[in-house]
């Protein structure tokens, strides 16, 4: 036996137990290439704040990183109403008032969450009036870009509605700006109505009321809460139910029937309401049979010539 | 010999195979959202409490009734649920390489809002500035808002529709692109970006930042 045929054995395995471990270090060392995405969740996502001048709170947000790596700042800014369905128009040339405090930037690795506390301190001098903030939380993630591109940035807000008031002197006021429905209705579609509310008074609040329904006979047949929106001072919000619409669906409505919608703003006696009446019967069907009788009249009259 | 070497050489590449696929059927579902993050364990994430000057709202428990000249609520009152506002960009690196002219380059990425049922979000968008070369002021112009399919169009736009109806960037005020009042769970929108040069564009890499920011109804 020739002594290459007894080394070539071990020069063999070693190469292929060389070959094994090179792909196996490629394969733990590379990283792949995904896309860096941004997913951030906050809770709560709104707070309604009262407070009397000289008095402080403060709120624990929870700050949960689902995407990327990535560096939060927090900041506030003030909004406005954007449209009368309550989304907001952000207002960032705008100065926010100086009652709160945030922590600087920090950190967020994939998975974490993080408690972020927001204080908010209103000084003995500050003037009774509403504010409207936003806390955003910038998220800063690492771009990949090459050559040319845009780097996505994304940020989350939470909303801020404070009231800063003095004991016993709030006063919400509403006008209800429309509450309609078409005069004629089909019995088989259901009845949609639209509910414009316009809070007169210097302070927010929810919007606290229904819709009753009548029928011909004066009896109370069907009830419609509002869904309790929250309504901006000097705003005017469309109100809905729940399920985001305000309809009525009931079965084979006929005849003339009353709706009395009535608002009490929150903490309030007072309460404004308006009635409207509509007639609802089965036209469609009345329409589809006359069209149908003529129909057959006329094939009998054409059938004689 | 020979064909123990054959054997010891093909088992080899298998157990090499079988690691490869092993490796590269794992890294892909890293980067989407984790279901656990709607699980949420709140006690009560709806509640209200009366203060006293300078006490760390924490206790999501109210021990006492709601003072209407100082509290604060937390969440809506009307969803009496876990609800957080979840917002997610799917890709946040949008590359157009080394741009050609009269050769439009076009990339895409995904905008998400989670746990809609508070009722309502929108999303407004905002640029630092145009496409600008790097160390330079040299920028590639906007684009006019419109159809936007010839190749002899040229400029920067974004477009969240499917009929090649692009608009520009807005630079100096947060712009809403996205108004919703849907109650579905999430709703995700694509956002197309496209850019096309002339001859007459300096040659070079062009850059910015787009900052997406969603907000939730109130």
């Amino acid at each position: 036996m020739k002594i290459s045929s007894i080394l070539l054995p071990r020069q063999f395995i070693k190469r292929q137990v060389f070959l094994f471990l090179s792909i196996c270090l490629f394969l733990t060392s590379a990283s792949p290439a995904l896309a860096q995405t941004l997913s951030l969740s906050v809770w709560p996502p709104i707070i309604d704040v009262v407070l009397q001048p000289g008095k402080s709170i403060s709120q624990t947000y929870q700050l949960k990183n689902l995407g990327n790596n990535t560096i939060i700042t927090p900041s506030i800014i003030p909004f406005q109403p954007a449209d009368e369905f309550g989304h907001i128009q952000l207002l960032p040339q705008q100065a926010p008032p100086q009652y709160f405090s945030l922590p600087g930037s920090f950190p967020l690795k994939t998975g974490q969450t993080q408690n972020v506390v927001l204080k908010i301190t209103i000084p003995e001098t500050a003037q009774p009036a509403d504010h409207y903030l936003a806390l955003l939380f910038q998220a800063d993630t690492k771009s990949l870009i090459k050559n040319s591109g845009s780097t996505i940035t994304g940020s989350i807000t939470s909303n801020i509605l404070l009231t800063i008031s003095q004991p016993n002197t709030i006063n919400h006021t509403a006008s209800i700006k429309q509450f309609s429905t078409p005069k004629f209705l089909d019995s088989f579609t259901s009845i949609p109505f639209t509910f414009r509310l316009q809070n007169t008074s210097d302070n927010h609040f929810k919007t606290i009321g229904q819709i009753n329904i009548f029928n011909p006979f004066k009896q109370k047949i069907a009830t419609i809460p509002f869904r309790e929106d929250n309504l901006l001072a000097h705003s005017i919000r469309q109100l809905t139910t729940q399920s985001s619409f305000l309809d009525w669906n009931p079965l084979f409505p006929l005849g003339k029937y009353t709706a009395t919608a009535t608002i009490t703003p929150q903490n309030s006696t007072d309460s404004v309401s308006q009635t409207i009446s509509f007639f609802v019967f089965p036209y469609k069907l009345l329409l589809a049979l006359i069209l149908f009788f003529l129909f057959i009249k006329l094939s009998k009259h054409i059938k004689l010539f | 010999m020979t064909k123990i070497y054959n054997k010891i050489h093909q088992a080899t590449i298998a157990i090499t195979f079988t690691i490869l696929l092993l490796f590269s059927s794992t890294s892909v579902t890293a980067q989407d959202i984790n279901p656990e993050s709607y699980r949420f364990k709140f006690s009560n994430l709806n509640s209200a409490s009366d203060i006293s000057s300078d006490i760390p709202f924490s206790n999501p428990f109210p021990s006492t009734p709601i003072n209407p000249n100082h509290y604060l609520k937390t969440g809506f009152s009307y969803i009496k649920t876990a609800i957080s506002f979840i917002f997610t960009i799917s890709d946040l690196s949008i590359n157009f390489n080394t741009l050609t002219p009269n050769t439009p380059s076009i990339q895409t990425n995904k905008l998400t809002v989670s746990n809609n049922i508070i009722g309502g979000y929108s999303i407004t968008l905002l640029a630092n500035q145009p496409l600008t070369m790097k160390n330079s002021s040299i920028s590639i112009p906007d684009i006019t808002p419109g159809i936007w399919k010839n190749n002899s169009t040229y400029g920067f736009g974004y477009s969240l529709t499917n009929n090649n109806y692009f608009n520009p960037f807005p630079y100096t005020s947060p712009q809403t692109i996205i108004s919703s009042n849907n109650l579905n769970f999430a709703e995700t929108t694509q956002v197309t970006y496209k850019v096309n040069i002339n001859n007459s564009q300096s040659i070079g890499d062009y850059e910015n930042i787009i900052n997406f920011i969603a907000t939730p109804i109130y």
